[in-house]
Protein backbone atom coordinates (compact mmCIF):
# COMPACT_ATOMS: atom_id res chain seq x y z
CA UNK A 1 0.00 0.00 0.00
CA UNK A 2 3.06 2.73 0.89
CA UNK A 3 6.15 2.45 -1.15
CA UNK A 4 9.00 2.39 1.39
CA UNK A 5 9.85 6.01 0.49
CA UNK A 6 6.56 6.97 2.24
CA UNK A 7 6.83 5.04 5.27
CA UNK A 8 10.26 6.34 6.08
CA UNK A 9 8.58 10.46 5.34
CA UNK A 10 5.98 8.61 7.61
CA UNK A 11 8.58 7.91 10.62
CA UNK A 12 10.36 11.06 10.43
CA UNK A 13 7.43 12.97 11.40
CA UNK A 14 8.17 14.00 15.19
CA UNK A 15 6.49 15.87 17.48
CA UNK A 16 7.64 19.67 17.23
CA UNK A 17 9.53 20.87 20.47
CA UNK A 18 7.51 23.59 21.48
CA UNK A 19 3.92 21.55 21.31
CA UNK A 20 5.20 20.19 25.06
CA UNK A 21 5.67 23.56 26.15
CA UNK A 22 2.16 24.65 24.77
CA UNK A 23 0.67 21.38 26.50
CA UNK A 24 2.64 22.38 29.88
CA UNK A 25 1.16 26.38 29.77
CA UNK A 26 -2.11 25.11 29.35
CA UNK A 27 -3.93 24.83 33.02
CA UNK A 28 -6.04 21.51 33.42
CA UNK A 29 -9.35 21.55 35.16
CA UNK A 30 -8.17 21.46 38.79
CA UNK A 31 -10.51 19.24 41.70
CA UNK A 32 -11.07 22.04 43.93
CA UNK A 33 -8.93 22.08 47.06
CA UNK A 34 -10.16 22.60 50.64
CA UNK A 35 -8.34 25.63 52.17
CA UNK A 36 -8.44 23.59 55.57
CA UNK A 37 -8.08 20.24 54.66
CA UNK A 38 -8.27 18.60 58.65
CA UNK A 39 -11.35 20.38 59.02
CA UNK A 40 -12.83 19.51 55.82
CA UNK A 41 -11.75 15.61 56.41
CA UNK A 42 -13.32 15.57 60.10
CA UNK A 43 -16.66 17.22 58.73
CA UNK A 44 -16.42 14.85 56.27
CA UNK A 45 -16.03 12.00 58.02
CA UNK A 46 -18.57 13.42 60.35
CA UNK A 47 -21.08 13.44 57.26
CA UNK A 48 -20.38 10.26 56.34
CA UNK A 49 -20.90 8.79 60.36
CA UNK A 50 -24.13 10.67 60.17
CA UNK A 51 -25.69 8.87 56.59
CA UNK A 52 -24.41 5.40 57.55
CA UNK A 53 -25.66 5.15 61.51
CA UNK A 54 -28.31 7.28 61.00
CA UNK A 55 -29.73 7.27 57.51
CA UNK A 56 -28.90 3.64 56.24
CA UNK A 57 -31.97 1.83 56.98
CA UNK A 58 -34.26 4.16 55.18
CA UNK A 59 -31.95 5.56 52.63
CA UNK A 60 -29.69 2.47 51.42
CA UNK A 61 -27.85 2.94 47.95
CA UNK A 62 -25.72 0.69 46.79
CA UNK A 63 -21.83 1.89 46.07
CA UNK A 64 -21.35 1.03 42.01
CA UNK A 65 -18.53 0.86 40.31
CA UNK A 66 -18.23 0.75 37.10
CA UNK A 67 -14.78 -0.39 36.08
CA UNK A 68 -13.17 0.48 39.00
CA UNK A 69 -14.32 3.77 39.39
CA UNK A 70 -16.92 4.84 41.87
CA UNK A 71 -20.23 6.18 40.64
CA UNK A 72 -22.05 9.40 41.62
CA UNK A 73 -24.20 11.83 40.54
CA UNK A 74 -21.07 13.46 38.97
CA UNK A 75 -19.92 12.30 35.54
CA UNK A 76 -16.88 9.97 35.43
CA UNK A 77 -15.26 8.97 32.24
CA UNK A 78 -15.81 4.71 31.98
CA UNK A 79 -12.65 4.14 30.06
CA UNK A 80 -12.89 1.09 27.59
CA UNK A 81 -10.40 -0.81 28.10
CA UNK A 82 -9.49 -3.70 25.44
CA UNK A 83 -10.92 -6.31 27.36
CA UNK A 84 -14.07 -4.54 27.40
CA UNK A 85 -14.76 -4.99 23.71
CA UNK A 86 -16.24 -8.25 22.21
CA UNK A 87 -15.90 -8.93 19.06
CA UNK A 88 -18.90 -10.13 17.08
CA UNK A 89 -19.73 -10.66 13.63
CA UNK A 90 -22.53 -8.90 12.88
CA UNK A 91 -22.37 -5.62 15.95
CA UNK A 92 -19.36 -4.83 18.07
CA UNK A 93 -20.22 -5.32 21.76
CA UNK A 94 -19.43 -3.66 24.67
CA UNK A 95 -18.79 -5.61 28.13
CA UNK A 96 -19.22 -2.85 31.11
CA UNK A 97 -17.92 -4.43 34.08
CA UNK A 98 -20.23 -3.25 36.79
CA UNK A 99 -19.38 -3.72 40.60
CA UNK A 100 -22.61 -3.42 42.99
CA UNK A 101 -21.90 -3.80 46.56
CA UNK A 102 -25.31 -4.96 47.09
CA UNK A 103 -26.54 -5.60 50.56
CA UNK A 104 -29.98 -6.98 49.96
CA UNK A 105 -31.89 -8.40 46.94
CA UNK A 106 -31.34 -5.54 44.56
CA UNK A 107 -33.26 -6.69 40.86
CA UNK A 108 -31.88 -5.10 37.54
CA UNK A 109 -32.88 -4.09 34.74
CA UNK A 110 -31.48 -2.33 32.06
CA UNK A 111 -33.01 -0.17 28.52
CA UNK A 112 -30.07 -1.03 26.66
CA UNK A 113 -28.86 -4.88 25.75
CA UNK A 114 -28.50 -7.55 28.75
CA UNK A 115 -26.54 -8.18 31.72
CA UNK A 116 -24.25 -11.30 32.55
CA UNK A 117 -23.16 -12.91 35.35
CA UNK A 118 -19.98 -13.45 36.58
CA UNK A 119 -18.68 -15.89 34.22
CA UNK A 120 -20.37 -14.67 31.34
CA UNK A 121 -22.54 -17.20 30.72
CA UNK A 122 -25.90 -16.61 31.43
CA UNK A 123 -28.01 -13.36 31.99
CA UNK A 124 -28.81 -12.29 35.20
CA UNK A 125 -31.59 -10.03 36.68
CA UNK A 126 -31.34 -10.19 40.18
CA UNK A 127 -28.37 -10.15 43.01
CA UNK A 128 -28.45 -10.57 46.77
CA UNK A 129 -25.23 -9.14 47.86
CA UNK A 130 -22.19 -7.84 46.72
CA UNK A 131 -21.39 -8.78 42.82
CA UNK A 132 -19.76 -7.85 39.64
CA UNK A 133 -22.32 -8.14 36.33
CA UNK A 134 -21.22 -7.08 32.80
CA UNK A 135 -23.46 -5.12 30.80
CA UNK A 136 -23.06 -6.01 27.26
CA UNK A 137 -24.10 -3.34 25.12
CA UNK A 138 -23.88 -3.47 20.92
CA UNK A 139 -21.94 -0.43 19.84
CA UNK A 140 -24.75 1.26 17.32
CA UNK A 141 -23.92 4.55 15.92
CA UNK A 142 -25.41 6.67 17.43
CA UNK A 143 -24.56 4.74 20.42
CA UNK A 144 -28.11 5.73 22.46
CA UNK A 145 -28.46 6.76 26.22
CA UNK A 146 -28.54 3.62 28.17
CA UNK A 147 -29.52 3.22 31.34
CA UNK A 148 -29.45 0.29 34.47
CA UNK A 149 -31.70 0.45 36.98
CA UNK A 150 -30.99 -1.29 40.32
CA UNK A 151 -34.28 -1.77 42.56
CA UNK A 152 -34.39 -3.08 45.94
CA UNK A 153 -36.83 -2.94 49.27
CA UNK A 154 -34.67 0.00 50.21
CA UNK A 155 -34.72 2.42 47.37
CA UNK A 156 -34.18 2.59 43.54
CA UNK A 157 -30.61 3.73 41.79
CA UNK A 158 -30.31 4.56 38.23
CA UNK A 159 -27.55 4.26 36.36
CA UNK A 160 -26.47 6.18 33.16
CA UNK A 161 -24.10 5.79 30.16
CA UNK A 162 -23.84 7.54 27.61
CA UNK A 163 -21.41 8.18 24.80
CA UNK A 164 -20.09 11.64 23.72
CA UNK A 165 -20.52 12.28 19.85
CA UNK A 166 -17.69 14.48 19.62
CA UNK A 167 -14.25 12.62 20.91
CA UNK A 168 -15.89 8.71 21.25
CA UNK A 169 -15.76 9.19 25.20
CA UNK A 170 -17.84 7.38 27.83
CA UNK A 171 -19.20 8.98 30.74
CA UNK A 172 -21.15 7.40 33.82
CA UNK A 173 -23.20 8.77 36.52
CA UNK A 174 -25.74 8.14 38.69
CA UNK A 175 -28.91 9.99 38.31
CA UNK B 1 4.05 13.08 45.30
CA UNK B 2 2.79 9.80 43.40
CA UNK B 3 5.50 7.66 41.72
CA UNK B 4 5.01 7.89 38.16
CA UNK B 5 4.15 4.10 36.73
CA UNK B 6 3.22 2.84 33.91
CA UNK B 7 -0.48 2.70 34.51
CA UNK B 8 -0.41 6.08 35.55
CA UNK B 9 1.91 8.06 33.54
CA UNK B 10 2.78 11.51 34.61
CA UNK B 11 2.66 14.03 31.55
CA UNK B 12 6.20 14.10 31.19
CA UNK B 13 6.91 10.84 30.85
CA UNK B 14 3.53 10.39 29.05
CA UNK B 15 5.05 13.12 26.37
CA UNK B 16 8.27 11.42 26.23
CA UNK B 17 6.41 7.85 25.56
CA UNK B 18 3.62 8.89 23.26
CA UNK B 19 4.03 12.21 21.70
CA UNK B 20 5.60 11.58 18.29
CA UNK B 21 3.46 8.69 17.75
CA UNK B 22 0.18 10.57 18.22
CA UNK B 23 1.73 13.57 16.07
CA UNK B 24 2.52 10.64 13.35
CA UNK B 25 -0.96 9.91 13.50
CA UNK B 26 -2.40 13.59 13.87
CA UNK B 27 -0.91 14.25 10.48
CA UNK B 28 -1.65 10.88 8.44
CA UNK B 29 -5.24 12.01 9.77
CA UNK B 30 -5.39 15.64 8.93
CA UNK B 31 -2.57 16.18 6.66
CA UNK B 32 -2.32 19.43 8.31
CA UNK B 33 1.13 19.81 11.05
CA UNK B 34 -0.64 22.96 12.44
CA UNK B 35 -4.35 21.33 13.57
CA UNK B 36 -1.95 18.06 14.19
CA UNK B 37 -0.63 20.13 17.05
CA UNK B 38 -3.53 21.44 18.07
CA UNK B 39 -5.32 18.05 18.50
CA UNK B 40 -2.38 16.28 20.01
CA UNK B 41 -2.31 19.38 22.28
CA UNK B 42 -6.05 18.79 23.28
CA UNK B 43 -5.03 15.16 23.14
CA UNK B 44 -2.97 15.49 26.02
CA UNK B 45 -5.15 18.16 28.02
CA UNK B 46 -7.89 15.88 28.10
CA UNK B 47 -4.99 13.41 29.76
CA UNK B 48 -4.52 15.99 32.31
CA UNK B 49 -7.76 16.52 33.20
CA UNK B 50 -8.93 13.20 33.54
CA UNK B 51 -6.34 11.39 34.46
CA UNK B 52 -7.46 8.36 33.64
CA UNK B 53 -5.67 5.10 35.54
CA UNK B 54 -5.01 2.37 32.94
CA UNK B 55 -4.31 -1.38 34.30
CA UNK B 56 -1.49 -1.62 32.06
CA UNK B 57 0.70 -0.04 29.25
CA UNK B 58 -1.45 -1.81 26.62
CA UNK B 59 -4.09 0.05 27.99
CA UNK B 60 -2.49 3.06 28.48
CA UNK B 61 -1.07 3.23 24.93
CA UNK B 62 -4.92 2.18 23.28
CA UNK B 63 -6.34 4.97 25.32
CA UNK B 64 -3.92 7.69 23.63
CA UNK B 65 -4.62 6.69 19.93
CA UNK B 66 -8.13 6.07 20.65
CA UNK B 67 -8.56 9.68 21.90
CA UNK B 68 -6.01 10.94 19.32
CA UNK B 69 -7.89 9.47 16.43
CA UNK B 70 -11.27 10.60 17.43
CA UNK B 71 -10.16 14.24 18.42
CA UNK B 72 -8.73 14.22 14.59
CA UNK B 73 -12.12 13.01 13.57
CA UNK B 74 -13.47 16.10 15.27
CA UNK B 75 -11.36 18.48 13.55
CA UNK B 76 -12.09 16.84 10.16
CA UNK B 77 -15.78 16.92 10.79
CA UNK B 78 -15.45 20.77 11.82
CA UNK B 79 -13.24 21.37 8.73
CA UNK B 80 -15.88 20.35 6.74
CA UNK B 81 -18.47 22.20 8.12
CA UNK B 82 -16.23 25.13 7.62
CA UNK B 83 -16.13 24.63 4.53
CA UNK B 84 -19.35 24.57 3.70
CA UNK B 85 -19.67 28.34 5.02
CA UNK B 86 -16.72 29.61 3.24
CA UNK B 87 -17.00 28.98 -0.30
CA UNK B 88 -14.07 28.45 -2.69
CA UNK B 89 -11.64 27.84 0.59
CA UNK B 90 -9.70 25.10 0.35
CA UNK B 91 -8.08 24.23 3.23
CA UNK B 92 -4.51 23.86 2.23
CA UNK B 93 -1.87 21.88 3.97
CA UNK B 94 0.90 22.66 5.29
CA UNK B 95 4.27 22.88 3.07
CA UNK B 96 5.45 19.43 2.23
CA UNK B 97 9.11 19.33 2.42
CA UNK B 98 9.88 15.81 1.22
CA UNK B 99 9.14 13.80 -1.63
CA UNK B 100 8.02 10.58 0.28
CA UNK B 101 5.77 12.95 2.52
CA UNK B 102 4.04 14.35 -0.54
CA UNK B 103 3.58 10.77 -2.15
CA UNK B 104 2.27 9.78 1.53
CA UNK B 105 -0.52 12.50 1.57
CA UNK B 106 -1.67 12.07 -2.04
CA UNK B 107 -1.70 8.24 -1.19
CA UNK B 108 -3.89 8.87 2.14
CA UNK B 109 -5.88 11.23 0.14
CA UNK B 110 -6.55 8.47 -2.01
CA UNK B 111 -8.30 6.25 0.68
CA UNK B 112 -11.49 6.79 1.39
CA UNK B 113 -12.61 8.42 5.33
CA UNK B 114 -14.09 5.29 6.53
CA UNK B 115 -11.35 3.00 6.69
CA UNK B 116 -8.24 5.77 7.14
CA UNK B 117 -7.91 5.25 10.83
CA UNK B 118 -7.70 1.60 10.27
CA UNK B 119 -5.04 1.97 7.16
CA UNK B 120 -2.85 5.00 9.73
CA UNK B 121 -2.80 2.45 12.23
CA UNK B 122 -2.16 -0.97 11.06
CA UNK B 123 -0.03 0.26 8.08
CA UNK B 124 1.96 3.18 9.14
CA UNK B 125 1.72 2.79 12.95
CA UNK B 126 2.47 -1.01 12.81
CA UNK B 127 -0.33 -2.19 15.05
CA UNK B 128 -1.36 -5.43 14.68
CA UNK B 129 -4.85 -5.89 13.25
CA UNK B 130 -5.85 -7.17 16.62
CA UNK B 131 -4.45 -4.12 18.70
CA UNK B 132 -5.88 -1.47 15.38
CA UNK B 133 -9.27 -3.20 16.32
CA UNK B 134 -9.34 -2.78 19.94
CA UNK B 135 -8.53 0.64 19.79
CA UNK B 136 -10.86 1.69 17.05
CA UNK B 137 -13.52 -0.42 19.22
CA UNK B 138 -14.53 -2.23 16.33
CA UNK B 139 -14.14 -6.35 15.98
CA UNK B 140 -11.46 -8.12 14.39
CA UNK B 141 -13.15 -8.92 11.28
CA UNK B 142 -14.43 -5.02 10.80
CA UNK B 143 -10.77 -4.03 11.07
CA UNK B 144 -9.79 -6.41 7.98
CA UNK B 145 -12.67 -5.71 6.09
CA UNK B 146 -12.06 -2.16 5.99
CA UNK B 147 -8.30 -3.07 5.26
CA UNK B 148 -9.60 -4.93 2.18
CA UNK B 149 -11.56 -2.34 0.79
CA UNK B 150 -8.98 0.26 1.25
CA UNK B 151 -6.72 -1.67 -0.64
CA UNK B 152 -9.15 -1.83 -3.54
CA UNK B 153 -9.97 1.59 -3.21
CA UNK B 154 -6.26 2.30 -3.80
CA UNK B 155 -6.24 -0.17 -7.21
CA UNK B 156 -8.81 1.47 -8.52
CA UNK B 157 -7.19 4.68 -8.40
CA UNK B 158 -4.08 3.41 -10.06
Amino acid sequence: MFSQNQLDAYKNIKAPDELFDKIKSTKPRKKPLYLIPVAASLAACFVILFCTVFLQSKDYKPNVLVNGQKLDSSVVFYDVSPADLMESRTMPKLSVPVFIEAQEKTEITVSEGVVKSDDLQKETVTIHNASTVYWEIEQTVPFPQCTMTLKSASGTTVITLTQNETDGSYTAKIN
Amino acid sequence: MDKPSASNPTIESAYLTYSDMLYRVAVAELRNEAEAQDAVQDVFIKYMSTMPVFSNEEHTKAWFLRVTVNTCHDYLRKRKVRNLYVENTSVTEDSVDSEGRQELFETLASIPEKYKSTVILHCLEGLSLQETAKVLGISLSAAKMRLSRAREALRKEE
